[in-house]
């Protein structure tokens, strides 16, 4: 969903494209959703977070190429008492980080339930990450890195172990999500669709990318 | 990738399609569990139907159902020439729409009536829209502005057309303005009227349109009687009220339920909440969401560390709804889902908000034992009221509110008294030290005046050499040199104030100037012990003024040159005295000891000192100096 504002604009030619994108973060609570976008938006770690107040709701803009990529990041409630209130917010997102905590398997199982819900019930052409977070904490590993990455590869998923406290692949998570959302002007005009429609005029421009539907 | 259904999860599947048998779509609460398409095939057919049961019920109604027949089959006659409509028998379901639609058909005879009465009560508050907006309307230009009321005009026009047709779902009348408004956005872009504005203005314009239209059609829009909101908005309410009892803690949310400042937030976020209500544009009201979602994260700051994410959020959202439980919470809802701008509702803070009070509301309509994590028994007793918590949040707010209030209050005075208290030792001190100080000063004062004693002295005023001397005048006249000749005299005159005593003694005219300087050097002695007094008038004479060239000379370099070459100015102070006094028997040696003024008196008379001629010069070179002397 591009913004309005967009590079659609008859006289606008020298104007860079900018493109508006919605990103759901999913993944059982305590995982570190919030602090990984915290890291990538504003580069704090827990210490030096006096400042802000809220982390549900942040944006972020990066460059691509010749495009301005402009995240709205949209956090979930992780608890599983909530999980069913989930397709609320991913509705009408291009894109979602489903986050697991490498040092805990359960979660694990749980960012795999994320995905398959994704792929079946979200836009059909969204871009799904899987962040295996807290990767800093190697010792008290108990997810396998190789494990992991054969799931996302099965999947189509894009795949990083990330850690918010050392900011490894926290930026280049988001990067490859940039790089992998269609940013073609179709895509752009169907932004300021309703949700309903939104989805039928997604599903018509499905054949165009293969990104993540299986 | 929708053939490919595997059981989800937690409901069973075939709970969330669509309720048509053999339909593969997913079904949706809204349109009665029907996918959409199988939704509206089903309300075409309704219309079809209420059609017919109206004109079998004509005999049995009253005159007021004749009318009302004939506006149903009116209304509903095109329709029939329009849809072909699949045979899918629902029939349980078809009645009950049926009933709930007869329901509010005597509202709906009235309509007509009503709308123009509505759209003018609304008017007061659409001109005050206009008026907010005026700056941008000005700045965008008459043309473009014309145009913009044009086209709101004419979109409610069709819409209260449509309106005005009790059949019409609201589903339609959403449909219809979110396609206005993107029928805007493109008229907007492409109109060479509006090519100027920037995206900003555009973006404003739209905001501006359709909250024009929207408050002015609020009252046909909000909640209206051809839906089930108000039922749906009495179940919620008492839903809530029901669960009433649910604590901050059965909620897991982290909300410290008796402190006052959570309090104070708690209640301005509910506030807020409540504002909703009365705000008419749909942006107004997502602005109160907005607005009271901003005030639960400044409470969670006082209840979690670090920022907030989702996880305490969304609890804390939940929590505030339940209690705030604010009137009409669903036709609020809907009314902001199907009237506001779409695109504001899937992108934004405020759709992000928004979305959350939705999922808040969701999760209370589907909230369970096991939502709550406690046990099943338990759950339905609170709900039955069966057991009343202890500490649920009326009880703290009502109950325990007034103690609280009470002792806040009293830590408040004792922190109060105990600052007075630490005010008053410090006011003390302070005095003292003042006191201490006043003492203090006065001793050093008294201490000072014995070791300096007060003495005044004269006023010294700076000494202008070239200033005309009246005293100059009333001297005598000044001496002649010849009369150095006449030497015997010298011994016969005792007088010192003779003016004649002083030159007698020089033997030869050789010698003048020897005399002279001899007696220059006893006045330099006389001066040098006044030389504090030298501005004073009485010493304001040639030989002062002589003696004070001397002494400047020796601070002004560039004139040292002059006095000192003078002949007599270097033997005037040393040996010429003593050389004299070897060869001359020197008439003054007796009397310089008896009278002191002689000197000075003689010294006035003394017409030209070799040193007088650096004096004078001195002083029409730099009058500042017999002040740098002083």
């Amino acid at each position: 969903m591009a913004n309005r504002s967009g590079p659609q604009r008859p006289n606008g030619t020298a104007q860079a494209k900018i493109c508006q994108f919605k990103l759901v973060l999913l993944g059982e609570s305590a995982v570190g959703k919030s602090s990984l976008v915290l890291r990538f938006v504003k580069g704090q770690f827990h210490e030096f977070q006096e400042s802000t107040i809220g982390a549900a709701f942040l944006t972020q803009t990066v460059c691509v190429d010749d495009t301005t990529v402009k995240f709205e990041i949209w956090d979930t409630a992780g608890q599983e008492r909530y999980h069913s209130l989930a397709p609320m917010y991913y509705r009408g997102a291009q894109a979602a980080i489903v986050v697991y905590d490498v040092t805990n398997q359960d979660t694990f199982g749980r960012a795999k339930t994320w995905v398959k819900e994704l792929q079946r019930q979200a836009s059909p052409n969204i871009v799904i990450a899987l962040a295996g977070n807290k990767a800093d904490l190697a010792n008290k590993r108990s997810v396998e890195l190789e494990e992991a990455q054969a799931y996302a590869e099965e999947n189509g998923l894009l795949f990083m172990e990330t850690s918010a406290k050392t900011a490894k692949n926290v930026n280049e998570i988001f990067l490859a999500i940039a790089k992998k959302l269609p940013k073609s002007d179709q895509n752009a005009g169907n932004a300021s669709g309703q949700g309903r429609r939104l989805v039928e005029s997604e599903s018509t421009a499905k054949p165009a990318s293969a990104c993540c539907s299986k | 990738m929708w053939t490919k259904k595997k059981p989800c999860l937690r409901i069973d599947e075939s709970y969330l399609k669509c309720k048509s048998p053999g339909c593969e779509f997913y079904g949706n609460e809204e349109w009665h569990g029907y996918c959409s398409q199988c939704h509206r095939e089903q309300f075409q057919r309704r219309r079809k139907k209420v059609g017919f049961e109206v004109q079998h019920q004509e005999p049995h109604n009253s005159s007021s159902a004749t009318s009302l027949k004939e506006k149903y089959v009116k209304a509903s006659l095109p329709e029939f020439s329009k849809f072909e409509e699949k045979k899918r028998q629902q029939t349980e379901k078809t009645k009950k729409i049926l009933s709930g639609i007869f329901r509010k058909s005597p509202e709906a005879s009235k309509e007509k009536v009503r709308v123009e009465s509505l759209l003018r009560s609304e008017l007061r508050e659409v001109e005050a829209v206009r008026q907010e907006a005026q700056d941008l309307l000005r700045a965008i230009g008459p043309a473009a502005d014309a145009d913009v009321h044009k086209c709101i005009r004419s979109f409610y026009k069709k819409l209260v057309q449509e309106v005005e047709n009790p059949m019409t779902a609201i589903e339609d009348l959403s449909e219809r303005t979110q396609n206005f408004y993107q029928l805007l956005t493109k008229r907007f872009d492409e109109q060479a009227m509006y090519a100027e504005m920037t995206n900003d203005q555009k973006e404003q314009l739209l905001d501006y349109t359709e909250k024009y239209a929207m408050t002015y059609m609020y009252q046909l829009l909000f909640c209206p009687p051809t839906t089930t909101d108000e039922e749906k908005d009495l179940n919620i309410q008492k839903r809530i009220r029901q669960l009433n009892w649910v604590s901050a803690k059965h909620m897991d949310c982290g909300i410290n339920e008796t402190s006052t400042e959570t309090h104070d937030l708690v209640y301005s976020a509910i506030t807020e909440l409540l504002g909703m209500d009365s705000a008419k544009a749909p942006q107004d009201k997502l602005a109160c969401v907005v607005r009271c979602c901003q005030k639960i994260f400044t409470l969670m700051q006082y209840c979690v560390e670090g920022p907030t994410s989702a996880d305490d959020f969304l609890p804390a959202l939940i929590f505030v709804v339940l209690k705030a439980n604010p009137a009409r919470l669903k036709s609020n809802i809907n009314y902001v889902t199907r009237f506001c701008n779409a695109s504001r509702l899937m992108s934004g803070e405020g759709g992000y908000y928004f979305t959350n009070l939705c999922c808040a509301v969701s999760f209370i309509e589907n909230l369970t034992a096991e939502s709550l994590n406690m046990p099943e028994d338990e759950f339905s007793q609170y709900m039955e009221g069966k057991i009343v918590p202890s500490n649920t949040w009326e009880s703290a707010l009502i109950m325990c509110e007034g103690m609280h209030l009470m002792n806040e209050n009293l830590l408040r005075f004792a922190e109060l008294s105990k600052k007075s208290d630490i005010l008053g030792d410090e006011a003390e001190a302070l005095r003292d030290e003042m006191v201490a100080f006043h003492d203090e000063m006065l001793q050093r004062i008294d201490d000072l005046k014995e070791s300096y004693p007060l003495i005044i002295k004269p006023l010294k005023e700076p000494t202008d050499l070239d200033a005309e001397d009246p005293i100059v005048h009333e001297l005598p006249p000044p001496l002649s040199p010849q009369v150095v000749t006449e030497k015997p005299k010298v011994a016969e005159i005792d007088s010192p104030e003779s003016p004649e005593w002083r030159l007698t003694p020089l033997p030869d005219p050789n010698l003048t100037a020897v005399n002279y300087d001899f007696d220059l050097s006893d006045m330099s002695g006389g001066d040098l012990s006044t030389c504090e007094d030298l501005g004073t008038p009485g010493y304001q004479s040639m030989e002062t003024a002589s003696v004070q060239s001397l002494d400047l000379n020796a601070y002004h370099p560039t004139v040292v040159v002059k006095p000192v070459e003078t002949p007599g100015a270097a033997s005037l102070l040393d040996d010429p005295p003593i050389q004299e006094e070897v060869e001359l028997p020197s008439p003054l040696k007796p009397e310089p000891s008896t009278s002191y003024q002689g000197f000075s008196s003689q010294g006035w008379q003394i017409p030209s000192i070799p040193c007088e001629t650096g004096a004078s010069r001195l002083g029409s070179d730099r009058s500042p100096g017999p002040m740098d002397n002083s």
